[in-house]
């Protein structure tokens, strides 16, 4: 591209690179910030362009700002997160130093994503400890319910 | 409403939106969709191009032809899941709102196909590991740097145990001695009689 707008516009490869990259810092600059219409004109003011250059750099600022916005926003570090869930519910009926038992397990194969990283992560629990993680998970849910999250969540809206 | 089909819980909000777009759709036409469906299911290339040509006349929309899909691959294999039969499913279905036609053409397609659905499911199962295949040889150990008469029979064994996530085979070498061996298939013999007795 840069060779093709060499060709066209007759000037050197470095003006042209830095040119697209001062473009390209305006534009995630001023979108990171979600600054306002006035004072993106009021910042490119002071680089001394033609009214005309002005009013169309406005215009790609704020044509573009939202999808700007939302790749800055895909750039964040991520913890991993959840993909799926496998189980089995399994019993152990004899082992080798025991016959005769009945001993109940749930094995668990938990999935995650991390920034287009698969990994899985194999669990087992048995039957009272799934119960507790059950019921700790359901009061992690509960919290949402309370007043306190209520208000942080309709304040964010 | 509880239905057999989801498990004895409610139907989820989606599928019953979806069935009223099965409905737009004739009821021969659905019952070749289902056999598309059901292809997928069991593991085989799905042919989109066939569904996309059955569901034109219905004039549905390519988010609705997906949805389509979705739907009745959700019933197929909850069915096939918690083992519902063909008649049960029919009636579950109706009771949601699909035409009768509609529901005993997907009900027969599920009916013949509802073993293989269900032995593909259990294959599917979570499992951890497996054992691809046992390789053995015996040896003889004649002489070593230790003792210059050991005349003792060896036994290698490589177990090729394949990762079930990623498909890769590892092959797992043994070695043993032949009083650790007859203890090692003394061990096994007993499971297997264990596993005879379950089966």
């Amino acid at each position: 591209m840069q060779y093709y707008l060499k060709g066209k516009l007759n000037i050197g490869i470095d003006t042209i690179q830095h040119a697209v990259e001062g473009l390209a810092y305006l534009l995630t600059e001023s979108s990171k910030l979600m600054i306002s219409e006035v004072d993106f004109q009021d910042s490119i003011h002071v680089l001394g362009f033609s009214d005309e250059l002005n009013k169309s750099l406005l215009q790609l600022y704020l044509d573009n700002r939202k999808e700007i916005r939302s790749i800055l926003g895909e750039l964040a570090p991520r913890l991993p997160s959840y993909h799926s869930l496998e189980w089995r519910l399994e019993v152990q009926l004899a082992s080798r130093s025991l016959r005769q038992q009945i001993k109940p397990a749930v094995t668990m194969k938990l999935h995650l994503n991390q920034n287009e990283d698969q990994s899985a992560q194999v669990l087992q629990t048995d039957p009272a400890t799934l119960l507790h993680l059950i019921q700790q998970l359901e009061q992690a849910l509960g919290e949402m319910k309370m007043n306190h999250c209520r208000r942080i969540v309709r304040n964010m809206k | 409403m509880r239905f057999r089909f989801c498990g004895d819980l409610d139907c989820p909000d989606w599928v019953l939106a979806e069935i009223s777009t099965l409905a737009k759709i004739s009821s021969v036409k659905l019952k070749l969709i289902c056999a598309q469906v059901l292809r997928d299911l069991l593991g085989e290339a799905i042919e989109y191009d066939k569904i996309l040509k059955l569901t034109s006349d219905a004039k549905l929309e390519s988010g609705d032809v997906k949805a389509t899909i979705a739907v009745l691959s959700f019933i197929l294999s909850s069915a096939a899941k918690h083992n519902v039969d063909s008649e049960s499913l029919s009636s579950e279905l109706q009771q949601l709102g699909l035409p009768k036609e509609h529901a005993s053409g997907l009900c027969r397609s599920y009916e013949d196909k509802q073993s293989s659905l269900q032995d593909r499911l259990r294959a599917c199962s979570l499992r951890l590991s497996q054992l691809g295949s046992v390789c053995w040889r015996v040896d003889y150990t004649l002489s070593s740097s230790e003792l210059q008469e050991v005349n003792e029979p060896l036994v290698h064994l490589t177990f090729n145990v394949r990762d079930r996530e990623c498909e890769k085979m590892t092959a797992v070498p043994v070695t043993l001695s032949a009083n650790k061996f007859r203890v090692l298939l003394a061990e096994l013999k007993q499971a297997q009689t264990l596993m005879n007795t379950l089966l």
